[in-house]
């Protein structure tokens, strides 16, 4: 049956790893295959991006020209592959030229900014987001360029972009706040209630204790929630609370 | 061969139904991490047959 997406955690690297050239024509086949089954189904574009982006790791390993890769990508309009893809070739004009025209929405921008500031174009990574945002304002992209200028120790933007999150969502601007920000370091505004507020960026800063997670996930579990709805609220993938939960009711008998 | 088996009967059409909270598919990805990690061993890794064998496996429940 398969589709399930099983095994994405081992597959890649380890067919990567142990993968011989003359295998690679009939796994080739088979993703293919996969994928056109995929594009015809009508919530399929998810499984399509996954396999090519397997198949993009599959061109390199039998040294396919990288221009028909991007060719292909750009003919199935996968663009965050496409800009994946020519980053990894040093191309980041390119690569920039594709977010600006294809990628425009603040989900697409959230997508592939990081990777654009991680490869160290940070400046046109920010200038991005500010552009969307000053388009389309977003919660999600609007935390992440936050989370940018904390680290730029930038206060004054900081402070810009916290103001127009509370124009655009006043309840929910608070969550931008950074424990950093050193207090009455800006005018005042309308909003007078200080939070203090850790800007959590993952399950590992917002549980330092492992117990004290575990201790929360069977928390919320005896309390009926989903695997999925506790993943989200300690921010772990949902197969890893059903691990936790697993092996806490074992030890405990 | 006990993975491989597992994972073949599992991926049988219609057999085991995903439910709700994942768990089936949870254990199957216990096993097919087992299996993945098989191929560190030097033996299996060598030996061509098995290796493909493997490698179909982990194929048939990727795609």
């Amino acid at each position: 049956m398969g589709g399930y997406g099983l095994s994405d955690g081992v597959m890649a690297e380890t067919l990567l790893e142990h993968v011989k050239q003359n295998d690679l024509p009939s796994i080739r086949e088979r993703i293919q295959a996969a994928q056109r089954r995929k594009a015809e189904s009508k919530y399929g574009q998810w499984g399509v991006e996954a396999y090519e982006s397997f198949l993009i790791q599959l061109d390199v390993l039998d040294n396919t020209d990288p221009e028909m890769t991007l060719q292909r990508l750009r003919e199935q309009g996968l663009y965050r592959l496409l800009f994946g893809k020519l980053l990894s070739m040093e191309r980041t004009e390119d690569a920039v030229a594709v977010v600006t025209e294809h990628l425009t929405t603040p989900y697409e921008r959230l997508q592939v900014l990081p990777t654009l500031s991680a490869a160290g174009h940070d400046d046109t990574a920010v200038r991005l987001a500010q552009e969307t945002l000053n388009n389309q304002f977003d919660d999600q992209l609007a935390h992440w360029l936050a989370e940018c200028y904390t680290t730029r120790g930038d206060q004054n933007a900081l402070f810009d972009l916290r103001r127009a999150c509370m124009q655009h969502n006043p309840v929910n601007h608070i969550m931008l706040r950074s424990n950093k920000l050193p207090r009455a370091s800006h005018p005042s505004t309308r909003h007078k209630l200080q939070f203090d507020l850790p800007v959590f960026s993952s399950s590992a800063q917002k549980f330092p204790d492992k117990s004290e997670q575990q201790r929360v996930i069977l928390q919320l579990r005896a309390q009926g929630w989903s695997y999925r709805e506790i993943a989200d609220e300690v921010g772990l993938h949902w197969t890893r609370v059903g691990q936790i939960v697993k092996s806490m009711r074992t030890n405990t008998g | 061969m006990i993975y491989r088996a597992i994972i073949e009967e599992s991926l049988l059409e219609d057999h085991y139904p995903v439910d709700g909270e994942g768990e089936f598919v949870m254990a199957l990805n216990d096993v097919l991490e087992h299996l993945a990690e098989c191929l560190e061993q030097d033996e299996l890794a060598q030996d061509d047959t098995e290796r493909r064998a493997i490698l179909d496996r982990l194929l048939d429940a990727y795609i």
